[in-house]
């Protein structure tokens, strides 16, 4: 996985060689990272590197949830009404298109709650 | 009760929900040709209450005129009779229903969904720019489900047995009526268009709302009202006896043109015409 040079965390383990300007190695692969060498990424001007290991499950979906939510505030009750409304037509890609447009028109249409 | 035996029910209802009286005749009056603005006008005028409703919808923002329109004579110069005429059609239709207070199909929930039809129709035939008048569209929604409102009025136990269908299955009020009888309200409402002697268009699209490739002739008005029917339960305002929605008509789909786009103009505009359409949301309450 890819992690910014500030998410780097002492121990993790460097999966692509770091090279500079001329192309020489400055770090070999297998490396683990220390806090000396944050410091020497840092000033080389390093953006981020590749290290062993997967994206943590957790962490992508918080990122999942807040991208949902940026773009309108669903009403939940809304979606569950309409959703079960539709429950026996939904298979129809016209029906299933015009519930999702429902969906969109009414979250957007109804008044903020005071 | 078989399918005869609920026709000859319903042939022998003595007390069918009317239309007032002036209304019938402002129905003929516009009919024919020798009529004039000041005939209209006083028919209207002579009954109080119709004037007072009939102003009120005629100055809201639905029909959106920047002045004040003081006279019903005013209106009809303005509006014509067409308008004038559907809009006596539906400051009448609320009031004409005295629903039984524990029916298991709500009254106003009807009008509701009802009059919430009849503004998608309006839309869907101004966005569509059909030679569909747009009142008519407006007017043919408001009275798609006539027929429920004699099963309500008229004929409690046989709504009751429907009702309990649509609860016990969670289906359409329209199925659960095909499973006690080979008839439903579609059919119950085409026979009281009739005896209202409304316009032939309108009794096929009453008739065939939920088969619209069945109407004979012009198919538009039944496509309209079948897309009308499930916009509004799409909406979720009103109710008409169930809480699922039928599968729109491919057909209708096609021939309407109800392309993403265009329902996303629609759903717009239905929308802001909702907000537009308060008073004749108050007129169901204050007559029920
Ligand atoms: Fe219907
Ligand atoms: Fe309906």
């Amino acid at each position: 996985m890819i992690k910014l040079i500030e998410d780097l965390k002492t121990g993790d383990v460097i999966k692509s060689e770091i090279k500079d300007g001329t192309g020489r190695v400055v770090v070999k692969i297998g490396s683990k990272v220390t806090p000396l060498l944050l410091k020497r990424l840092a000033k080389w001007g390093v953006k981020n590197v590749e290290i062993e290991g997967q994206e943590p499950k957790v962490e992508a979906k918080k990122v999942e949830k807040v991208a949902e939510k940026k773009p309108q505030n669903i009403n939940k009750e809304l979606v569950i009404r309409i959703a079960k409304k539709f429950s026996r037509v939904r298979e129809d890609p016209f029906m299933d298109k015009l519930m999702k447009l429902t969906i969109k028109h009414l979250s957007a249409h109804a008044k903020p709650e005071s | 009760m078989d399918s005869l035996n609920l026709r000859n029910r319903i042939e022998s209802i003595d007390d069918l929900p009317t239309l007032p009286v002036v209304v019938t005749q402002i129905l003929q009056a516009t009919k024919s040709l020798s009529t004039n603005a000041n005939d209209v006008g006083k028919l209207i005028s002579d009954d109080q209450s119709l004037t007072v409703k009939v102003l009120k919808l005629v100055n809201s923002p639905f029909y959106g005129f920047p002045q004040k329109i003081k006279t019903i004579t005013h209106a009809i110069v303005i509006l014509g009779f067409a308008k004038v005429k559907n809009i006596v059609l539906a400051a009448s239709v609320f009031g004409m229903t005295k629903g039984p207070k524990n029916s298991t199909v709500d009254i106003c929930s009807l009008w509701e969904h009802a009059l919430t039809t009849g503004i998608v129709c309006r839309q869907l035939a101004k966005l569509r720019n059909s030679k569909l008048d747009i009142e008519e569209a407006f007017v043919a929604g408001l009275l798609h489900d006539l027929g429920k409102v004699i099963l309500i009025c008229n004929l409690e136990d046989i709504c009751e047995q429907v009702s309990a269908i649509v609860r016990e299955k969670d289906c359409l009020f329209y199925e659960a009526e095909k499973e006690l009888f080979d008839f439903g309200h579609d059919k119950i409402g085409v026979w009281l268009a009739e005896k209202w002697n409304l316009n032939p268009d309108m009794i096929e699209g009453i008739k065939c709302h939920h088969q619209p490739q069945k109407a004979r002739g012009d198919k538009l008005m039944a496509y309209i009202l079948h897309a009308g029917d499930i916009i509004a339960r799409a909406l979720d305002v009103g109710n008409g006896g169930d809480n699922k929605i039928p599968l729109m008509d491919p057909k209708v789909a096609e021939e309407l043109d109800l392309t993403t786009e265009n329902l996303d103009k629609l759903m717009i505009s239905v929308l802001a015409e909702l907000d537009k359409a308060k008073d004749f949301f108050d007129l169901i309450h204050d007559q029920n």
